[in-house]
């Protein structure tokens, strides 16, 4: 019984651990990127309004709102959008993408086929967990990051979403090769969003 | 104790390989290997395998599982026999060049532990599978990002 609950214990602390340490690590992207990625909000080329992205680490928040760039959008499935906002290569191994979906259905929208087709995965219900990277020139894909019970390194859209509801989401992949960097970011039976893989801070 | 795991496919699906500190797992489409219903290994199977033999060296494998797996079309038993059967010819063509200092384990495990959902064809192909998996090795570079 003590067993049992230290075991749990351990592992709530452990992804409790793994969460909160790839918090700081999406928390710490987003500024100054060094004029690589024009489309960076920090580029005072952009007429985003001179909102500075929110830098502090969010302890169990990885999904830190994004800055309001629009890297991507895309409008698919029941008239649902999806907005690409940061996609970010870490020190990690990782990139991490962040962005928003809104509703476009004329009523409630509970997304339970974008947490995909693996088995693996769908206990994390309505998420972004049936999320991918498509790199067609080196011929792969990258599907979300997940741990060894399952939970997906993403956003689980919790309570649906209401009429017109928008949401922010974040989700984690492996890193592909840096020679590829310009990959799609697929879900359900949305289209395909063409980004561009930046480096992290 | 939970871990990360970071899964990386062909397009095509062909092929996935999945990376943890600990392990890294291919899952070999069957399609790829046999032709339909049999354990006959096609000539194009050999250097795939080959591939990931050379992936297991260069971790410093010693022992490495070998397990096959049907969808849930046919009976249970049918699935066994294929399923242990076409894990036996991976292993075979694995000790081709793998050294005699590596173990095995190799078992049908006919259409339990589905990947994918068995009620469409989609789902029932990425189900038949044979499976390679071995210790990640301390001298492998940058675990989570695999097949550079």
């Amino acid at each position: 019984m003590s067993m049992r609950h230290t075991m749990k214990a351990r592992r709530a602390l452990t992804a409790a651990a793994i969460t909160t340490g790839l918090a700081f690590t999406v928390a710490g992207c987003g500024g100054d990127s060094g004029g690589q990625q024009p489309a960076q909000s920090s580029n005072s080329s952009t007429p985003a309004p001179a909102k500075q992205p929110d830098q502090k680490p969010k302890e169990n928040q990885p999904e830190t709102p994004a800055s309001d760039t629009v890297l991507a959008e895309v409008k698919g499935g029941q008239n649902h959008s999806l907005t690409i906002n940061s996609v970010i290569r870490d020190a990690g191994g990782f990139v991490t993408v962040t962005g928003k979906v809104r509703n476009g259905r004329p009523g409630v929208w509970v997304p339970n086929d974008w947490s995909g087709d693996e088995k693996e995965l769908n206990t994390n219900g309505a998420s972004m967990a049936g999320a991918s990277l498509v790199d067609k020139t080196g011929k792969k894909k990258y599907l979300v990051l997940r741990d060894t019970d399952g939970r997906c390194l993403c956003t689980k859209f919790t309570g649906g979403f209401k009429r017109d509801e928008e949401k922010t989401f974040f989700a984690q992949f492996p890193a592909p090769p840096t020679t590829s960097n310009k990959v799609d970011f697929q879900i359900a039976d949305m289209p395909p969003a063409s980004i561009e893989i930046t480096e992290g801070q | 104790m939970v871990d990360i795991k970071s899964v990386v496919e062909d397009l095509g699906g062909e092929e996935r390989r999945s990376d943890t500190s600990t392990d890294v797992t291919f899952a070999l489409q069957a399609e790829v290997l046999f032709p339909k219903d049999s354990h006959k290994l096609q000539p194009e199977a050999a250097a795939r395998i080959k591939a990931v033999a050379a992936e297991a060296q260069k971790n410093n494998a010693t022992k490495i599982r070998v397990f096959g797996f049907t969808d849930n079309l046919g009976t249970y038993e049918h699935g066994l026999k294929l399923s242990k059967n076409r894990a036996d010819m991976v292993h075979r063509e694995l000790i081709k060049t793998l050294g005699s200092n590596v173990t095995y384990e190799v078992r049908g495990y006919s259409e339990d532990y589905p990947i994918a959902d068995n009620s469409n064809e989609e789902g029932r192909k990425k189900n038949r599978r044979v499976e390679i998996t071995f210790p990640r090795g301390a001298a492998s570079g940058s675990g989570s990002t695999p097949g550079t």
